[in-house]
């Protein structure tokens, strides 16, 4: 029992993780119907901005860390600004190509930036473990699965109780209606890609803590497209419910049939869960009247 | 106006000349180039810019300062100073083979290159073969280096590592701690991860009265293995062997860690601890860089010295060559130490063709012969080379334990067991 309780607590914990890589592409398709295939590589510049601050420029971790969330919001715009407004009417596939651009692009900044070697992050978050009733907690990842929560309830709030948020949610709906009604969805467009920026760098920073910082970060990324796809592209509870869903059973089947299955179980879920919900668990279902 | 016309006889002649031209032009006999080149190229290519980057880095960065080194105060190749040209593939398959192709067709021919990952290893086998290009490999992969052909591989294969390290956890661990050896192998679900998951390695552990307690997978882009180490705390098992790199190796260390689980006493015995060791990649300084604290104490087979044993020639020389370099930290790896005496072998062997045999013949067929004469040969001290034909890869290694953030030797150095695929045994 105690096993099946700790495969459960680690599925929360990594899925946590997911969840916060899915926000990042979710705030953006929510906004603008782009699917962004960068999402790993914008990760993994955030981990390097805290190297650099915090490590390379020896800042302390209450400047660092807000500098690198700044820089995330930074590049977020410019991405927005340079690659994807330019295409704002154009087919929404080009947009989606872009994004696949914009990664190698990302990349091959980094590359030429901090070179290929892999770097320790150095350790500003508690580390050890916690255990309850047997269970054992990995504290980063604890860090990893609240900030995921509390991310989630901040955008909660500023999708729900703000003017901006507001304008956000208009635009998603319809582009042309938000225009009319006095909305810049240029704005939005910016804001979206500014927020995402913030979310992935500090989804990059945690995985940076994990892994350590390097190119392979950007990998990572992958992991959450099953949680985006299970959740819904345009639902932001979904990318919280899906990373932690995808976690839990990744995690369940590992530990309980096969570790060796643990990679496709995610690809696998969402294949099944698609047939039955195209849209995803908390998708929007579109219904277009002729 | 008239104009002027060629006449038919001209008009013939004319023809009959410039055909003339052609024929006896590429007839004529080739002037042969100089027998003693201006510099002996050296051809090496690898991922730079993909997963496995920051090996190759380290390794070109090697390169290039044994370079230096071996032109200033080496004396050369009979005194012809050694060029790199160095090709990106990305780590991808396709542009490994472009590169092979444009490789190929240098001039001179090519004699010899050093490749750094296995999946090319393997793809350009054949090809090494039929072109008569001795090569060294870093990607000591069966299906690269078997059946023996002209892909040596330049480190201990991950069979015999592992091996080794068998035969030194039964021989000397489990007999000062009095323990049976209870092993959990996670390890990466790739071909370089599941390389010892291989029925030879499977009866070594069976033979060596190990008891193979929990064997799994875990990807390469996974955050944390803690599920599969729960499993292995419910087997029993007090050691856990990766065969990863990079930072596979912390992902493992962070999971038994998570799960109060690491044991960095090697002669603690506690119940429900497991003792760490990596494979042969994973018993690297950049592993201990990136692990830190976590990696104190953990064990693992390496057939190159490290840079913590400056009292080894060397050792000493690539320091003194990194300082002067401005190397920093990430670069002083295991890649860098094995391209210098890598290439030191590759020279040497050169050298000696050319006194005993002279320029003209020296190419990658007498370039092979003259490795595989190699016994128990020692480049500074770096390293041990025995090849034969029925092995082109090292047999010796130590076993080396992480100690204060260094890799220190606890083992002199060993014969690795014979562990390759049994058909080439």
């Amino acid at each position: 029992m105690t096993e099946l309780l700790q495969y459960i607590a680690n599925g929360f914990m990594v899925g946590g993780v997911y969840a916060l890589i899915a926000l990042g592409i979710v705030l953006i398709y929510k906004s603008t119907s782009v699917f962004n295939f960068a999402v790993g590589h914008m990760m993994m510049f955030g981990a390097f901005f805290c190297w650099t601050f915090i490590d390379a420029f020896k800042l302390p971790t209450w400047l660092g860390l807000p500098l690198c969330l700044i820089g995330g919001a930074a590049l977020g715009l410019l991405i927005e600004r340079l690659m994807m407004r330019p295409l704002i009417g154009q087919p929404i596939l080009s947009s989606i190509a872009m994004t696949l651009v914009v990664a190698y692009l990302l990349g091959g900044i980094a590359m030429a930036i901090w070179g290929v070697f892999q770097r320790p992050l150095p350790e500003f978050l508690p580390g050890g473990t916690l255990s309850i009733s047997g269970v054992v907690f990995s504290i980063e990842l604890v860090w990893s699965f609240f900030l995921a929560l509390a991310i989630f309830g901040i955008l909660a709030l500023f999708y729900q109780r703000t003017r901006t948020g507001l304008a956000m949610r208009a635009t998603a709906e319809d582009h042309q209606v938000a225009q009319a009604r006095g909305i810049s969805v240029r704005n939005v467009f910016g804001l979206s890609w500014a927020l995402a920026g913030m979310v992935a760098v500090a989804g990059g920073i945690l995985l940076g803590y994990q892994l350590g910082v390097s190119q392979y970060l950007s990998l990572v990324g992958l992991r959450a497209f099953p949680a985006v796809l299970l959740g819904g592209l345009e639902s932001i509870p979904g990318a919280v419910v899906g990373g932690i869903l995808v976690g839990i059973l990744e995690n369940l089947v590992g530990g309980l049939i096969n570790p060796w299955l643990m990679d496709i179980t995610p690809y696998i879920v969402v294949l099944l869960v698609l047939i039955i919900r195209p849209d995803g668990l908390f998708g929007l279902k579109r219904i277009e009247r002729i | 106006m008239h104009s002027k016309s060629i006449n038919t006889p001209t008009l013939i002649c004319l023809i009959a000349l410039i055909c003339t031209n052609l024929i006896v032009g590429c007839a004529a006999p080739k002037i042969e180039p100089s027998t003693k080149p201006a510099k002996v190229m050296i051809h090496h290519f690898g991922d730079l810019s993909g997963p496995y980057a920051a090996i190759t880095a380290s390794a070109v960065a090697g390169f290039e300062d044994f370079s230096e080194w071996f032109n200033a105060e080496g004396g050369g190749i009979d005194g012809i100073p050694i060029d790199d040209m160095f090709r990106d593939t990305g780590g991808k398959l396709d542009a490994a083979l472009s590169a092979y192709a444009a490789f190929k067709e240098s001039k001179p021919y090519p004699i010899v290159t050093i490749l750094y990952g296995s999946s090319e290893s393997e793809a350009l086998r054949e090809r090494f073969v039929e072109d008569k290009i001795f090569c060294f490999t870093g990607g000591p992969s069966p299906a690269a280096i078997y059946p023996p052909g002209y892909e040596f591989s330049l480190v201990t294969s991950h069979t015999d590592s592992i091996g080794a390290w068998i035969d030194w956890v039964t021989g000397h661990w489990a007999k000062k701690t009095g323990q049976p050896v209870k092993l959990a192998i996670l390890t990466w679900d790739s071909a370089f991860g599941k390389a010892i998951l291989v029925p030879e390695v499977k009866d070594y552990i069976k033979k060596k009265g190990i008891d193979l307690v929990y064997e799994g997978v875990f990807g390469v882009r996974e955050l944390d293995v803690s599920t599969q180490m729960t499993a292995i705390k419910a087997s029993g098992a007090n050691w856990v062997y990766d065969n990863t790199a990079a930072f596979g190796p912390k992902v493992v260390h962070q999971a038994a860690e998570a799960m109060g689980m690491l044991n960095h006493d090697l002669y603690n015995i506690t119940p429900g601890l497991v003792h760490r060791a990596t494979g042969l990649v994973g018993t690297d300084e950049s592993q201990v860089n990136l692990s830190g604290e976590l990696a104190e104490g953990a064990v693992g087979p390496r057939s190159y010295a490290s840079w913590a044993m400056p009292e080894v020639e060397g050792i000493s020389m690539a320091i003194a060559a990194a300082d002067r370099h401005n190397r920093d930290v990430s670069q002083r790896v295991l890649s860098y130490i094995a391209c210098w005496a890598a290439l030191y072998t590759v020279c040497d062997s050169m050298n000696t063709i050319i006194k005993e045999q002279g320029w003209n013949n020296l190419n990658g067929e007498m370039l092979r012969a003259e490795m595989l004469k190699l016994n128990d040969y020692q480049p500074f001290g770096i390293t041990r080379y025995t090849f034969s034909a029925d092995k082109p890869e090292p047999r010796d290694a130590q076993i080396f334990q992480v100690q204060g953030g260094k890799l220190i030797p606890i083992t002199d150095w060993v014969k690795c067991p014979d562990l390759r695929p049994s058909q080439y045994q």
